[in-house]
């Protein structure tokens, strides 16, 4: 079988696009440098750039002279613009190639089609048409097809309404887009599409819509509101006072227009946009704009665009009843008005089953795929430029600049051919730049991120070139190689209200670069009233995070005294932590305490970096504590081994912590230190004894919960559960080689969620559960309600009715005493979770 | 090259709440901020720039992308810059800087052990005016 043109082009007046009809679908190409399908047909030549699209766009008003749109009307005549920049002048043709050369950069597949289907306007003659096939000639494509836009619509209408019956039927082709309006007779005549008339406004569009929002609503809303000569001219003057208004007010009536789409009335909030009138007062308000006002602004424009299609169907004897409907065309028929005007005053359906704004493309890539490559010069010239060319690049791969210059220099045969430099994240495009032996550009970078650029050398049609290098990596801020790494994990200590102990939050990683910042929020998990005693523990500690808070060495302490508080600081209440590493390892801790309002409000900072006396006694108590649960759980596991060990251990803890009672709170001398050393060497050993033990429960523990939940899954568990199963068992290598117990449990109660998920549904769970809280009727704080509940929930256990048993356990559950629904009162520490 | 390059797009609806939150920002900042509002903002700009959507790996494993917004106002809008949609006001066309932000630049933050990678989710719309160089 023959190879298919398969690509298709919209070459529009305001807007161009590009399309692949792929085995069945066809894919709209994205622009590569933003997130639209639409690349504005506009070509700049600005300094020594070739711009083309949406940065060209924003000078076509204010750069006549260098930057030029619209240049689809003037095709076929021997008009030309005249660019200062170039000193030449450029013809219709030649931008019109710019713009096609810039739509192959949209396909990102790495295709270069050479033949392709371009789509022109109902209107056009032979001279226009064969100006167009020029300008694919020149665009680099060997083969050029045309396809009239309606017909290129009304194909991408067949193709999604396959089952609709057009034999032997006309319609009509209303296409109302930013700029322009189009309207066309089309027909099924020998089973082929064609035009049978046609007619149009160059001028007319959703812009002008937004403009009138502008002029007939908003502005009579600011000269009522504020004292102003002559806002309009001054708005829409280049040089007026209120110029920079008018483009404000116009993006915000577009967001009006659009918001009208579906809503009775949209509001147009001013307070924004900085307004003052002539006597220096400030407007802010709103201005409310309902959708009947706005329906009434354009009503005059949509019903002449109903009389131009009532000439054609005049001009062909035709009744509104004769078509089948009417096929809407361009962005500007989203607007309902438009719609129903027009089925208002021809009295026949509009047809809105096609996307509006890339239907043509569309329809284009269709019909390239029913034609076959046929090209007349096949393989004629191969790009001549074989050889690849050589780059020799100088750039700095890392800085701490805003802006870094890239220099290269090329050898090989440059002649004809050009460059372009894009940044990956979008931010960037040099525009096209004629390739010389030498070039240079200044890069914009990305403040402590990896900059990542495209550099690519394009023929005259803007065909790749391939050259031994195409990407620029520059490093910026923080990867500055000179920066200072951080040697080990800082970690917060947090009380843990799972184990009733402490647990390690990572602040920063080991090799973090240096200077660097983290915020966090805590909760307070024990309250501390103002005036007492009782504080709470930022405690920040060195070493590797998995480590239990004991192991490693305290490097910074900040506590918040309840003496310093200006009321009380209750559990739950959030209290935000800034924490700040400089060059040389200083770290600074804030905490920002605010539970409710901003009359409460505090900055702490650290004013020790050793632990205290009274803190170390405390922490060699818990030591001891933890020694006893661990001994008790090795005696039970009837792990000899490692009680022996731990038993050697007690009477040195205890030693400890007789000498640390008997150091008084103020120790000045290095005792405390030495203290402090000697207590994190016992926790150490206390934890290598226990931690591997620890993460080999938790590892079978986590086997047999994933286990247990595969199986209830698999009986009862929908999409959304296998999903979330799946998802866990494929990163269980992350976690079953960590050596964080705290990960293991986090994926263990996963599991053990999705299970109850399913389980609550099933009736087996839910009349045990109910059974379970009827035995312990007495105990419900409202016995009534509690009888009345249990009533219920027996009735619906008779009738099979789940749904509303899940219901009355849930009520039942809450009317538990309070202490079996919350976990018991746990040890608190630091105070904060 | 970094997971984060894949992203097409992100839900329109987040992209709503950022470009709310940002006028919010700007309101609080016209007004003095008597309630301590711009601590609420920070705090909500924070969930967002840390790991707030997921982002599947071909690996099937899972990792985060943060969002963030930027502010360009006052910055120079150069004829090379894709991260802005820039309506000149006034004569000029060299030396253009931001005056007035309808949107502001979103960029979506992807870290991992290599380090930082951003990509433009949405371009921010400007107004931006020639001026004179001191």
């Amino acid at each position: 079988m023959s190879e298919m043109i398969n690509f298709g082009i919209d070459l529009g007046t305001t807007n161009s696009l590009v399309a692949k009809f792929n085995t069945g679908i066809v894919e709209v190409f994205k622009n590569p440098s933003g997130f639209k399908e639409s690349l504005p047909s506009v070509v700049g030549f600005r300094n020594d750039r070739i711009l083309i699209g949406e940065q060209a766009r924003r000078y076509v008003e204010r750069d006549s002279k260098n930057v030029v749109s619209q240049f689809k009307r003037k095709m076929g005549t021997t008009e030309s613009f005249k660019i200062k920049a170039l000193d030449q002048s450029k013809t219709p043709i030649e931008l019109s190639t710019f713009v096609l050369k810039e739509l192959k950069t949209f396909i990102h597949t790495g295709e270069v089609p050479e033949a392709i289907v371009i789509t022109i306007p109902a209107s056009f003659d032979m001279v226009q048409c064969n100006a167009t096939k020029e300008a694919g000639l020149a665009a680099g494509f060997k083969q050029v097809i045309l396809l009239n836009e309606p017909i290129a619509a009304s194909l991408a209408y067949a193709n999604k309404e396959k089952n609709v019956d057009l034999k032997n039927s006309q319609w009509i082709v209303y296409d109302l887009g930013g700029g322009t309006f189009d309207v066309a007779l089309v027909k099924i005549m020998e089973g082929e599409l064609k035009i049978v008339d046609h007619e149009g406004n160059n001028y007319l569009g959703g812009a002008d819509f937004d403009a009138l929002i502008v002029e007939k609503i908003i502005v009579p809303q600011l000269e009522k509101r504020g004292k102003f000569t002559d806002l309009l001219k001054q708005m829409k003057s280049e040089s007026g006072k209120y110029n920079r208004l008018w483009y404000s007010l116009l993006h915000k009536a577009e967001e009006a227009k659009i918001e009208l789409s579906n809503s009775s009335s949209a509001e147009i909030d001013l307070n924004r946009i900085s307004i003052e009138d002539e006597d220096g007062k400030a407007i802010d308000d709103e201005i409310q704009i309902t959708r009947s006002e706005y329906e009434t602004l354009i009503k005059d424009a949509i019903d002449n665009t109903a009389e131009m299609m009532r000439k054609i169907l005049t001009r062909n004897s035709l009744r509104p009843q004769d078509l089948k409907f009417v096929l809407m065309v361009g962005g500007s028929t989203y607007t309902p008005i438009v719609r129903k005007r027009i089925e208002e005053l021809l009295g026949i359906p509009v047809n809105t089953g096609i996307d509006p704004t890339n239907a043509i493309v569309i329809g284009a890539a269709y019909f390239a795929a029913t034609r076959e490559i046929n090209l007349v010069e096949k393989s004629a010239e191969k790009s001549d430029k074989q050889d690849e060319l050589k780059v020799r690049v100088s750039y700095n791969r890392a800085s701490k600049e805003r802006e870094e210059i890239f220099a290269a220099r090329i050898v090989g045969d440059i002649d004809g051919l050009f460059y372009r430099i894009t940044c990956d994240d979008g931010s960037y495009d040099s525009g096209l730049k004629k390739l010389s032996s030498r070039i240079n550009e200044d890069l914009p970078l990305q403040e402590d991120a990896y900059n990542l650029f495209s550099f690519k050398i394009y023929d005259v049609q803007n065909n790749p070139i391939p050259a031994d290098f195409d990407s620029i990596q520059i490093a910026q801020g923080i990867y500055n190689p000179a920066g200072q790494m951080l040697p080990e994990d800082l970690s917060l200590v947090k009380d843990d209200p799972n184990t009733g102990d402490t647990k390690l939050d990572l602040i920063f990683a080991k090799n973090t670069v240096l200077p660097t910042r983290v915020k966090k929020t805590v909760e307070v998990s024990k309250a501390v009233m103002h005036g007492s005693s009782d504080e709470i523990r930022i405690i920040v500690v060195e070493g590797p995070s998995e480590n239990h808070s004991t192991v490693n060495k305290p490097v910074g302490l900040l506590e918040i005294k309840g003496k310093s508080l200006k009321r009380d600081l209750l559990r739950g209440m959030e209290i935000d932590l800034t924490f700040e590493l400089s060059e040389s390892r200083d770290l600074t801790i804030q905490a920002y305490v605010n539970p409710s309002g901003p009359e409460f409000s505090q900055i702490y900072s650290p004013t020790r970096r050793d632990v205290p006396v009274d803190m170390l006694t405390e922490e060699i108590l818990m030591l001891g504590t933890k020694l006893e649960q661990e001994k008790a759980e090795a005696l039970s596991n009837e792990n000899y081994e490692v009680v022996e060990k731990l038993d050697k251990l007690c009477g040195p803890v205890e030693k400890l912590h007789d000498e640390a009672m008997i150091m008084s709170l103020d120790d000045v001398t290095d005792d405390r230190r030495k203290l402090e050393d000697k207590k994190r060497k016992f926790a150490q050993e206390i934890f290598q004894l226990t931690a591997g033990k620890r993460l080999e429960r938790l590892r079978a523990e986590y086997q047999a919960a994933k286990e247990e939940v595969t199986e209830i899954v698999n009986e009862g568990g929908n999409d959304h559960e296998r999903r979330q199963l799946h998802e866990i068992v494929t990163r269980e290598h992350t976690f079953l080689n960590s050596k964080n117990p705290q990960k293991l449990e986090l994926e263990i109660d996963q599991l053990h969620h999705i299970s109850f998920q399913i389980l609550r549904r099933t009736p087996d769970f839910l009349i045990s559960w109910f059974q379970h809280l009827v035995q312990r009727r007495e105990t419900f704080n409202d016995q009534l309600q509690a009888k009345n509940l249990i009533e219920a929930g027996k009735k619906h256990i008779e009738s099979d009715d789940y749904d509303k048993l899940a219901e009355v356990n849930a009520r039942l559950h809450n009317l538990l005493p309070h202490i079996d629904q919350v976990s018991k009162e746990m040890w608190h520490y630091t105070r904060i979770i | 090259m970094s997971k984060i390059m894949e992203i097409q797009q992100i839900p329109k609806s987040i992209l709503t709440v950022l470009n709310q939150l940002y006028e919010l920002e700007e309101k609080i900042k016209k007004q003095d901020d008597p309630a301590n509002l711009s601590r609420n903002v920070g705090k909500i700009k924070d969930a967002f720039a840390e790991d707030s959507l997921p982002l599947s790996d071909a690996g099937g494993g899972q990792s985060y992308i943060g969002l963030a917004y930027e502010d360009p106002m006052g910055q120079p809008c150069k004829e090379t810059r894709t991260d802005l949609e820039a309506t000149i006001s006034g004569p000029g066309t060299e030396n253009l800087v931001v005056v007035e932000v309808i949107k502001p630049i979103i960029r979506a933050i992807f870290k991992d052990s290599a380090g930082k990678f951003s990509k433009i989710i949405q371009k921010g719309i400007v107004i931006v005016e020639s001026r004179k160089e001191p």
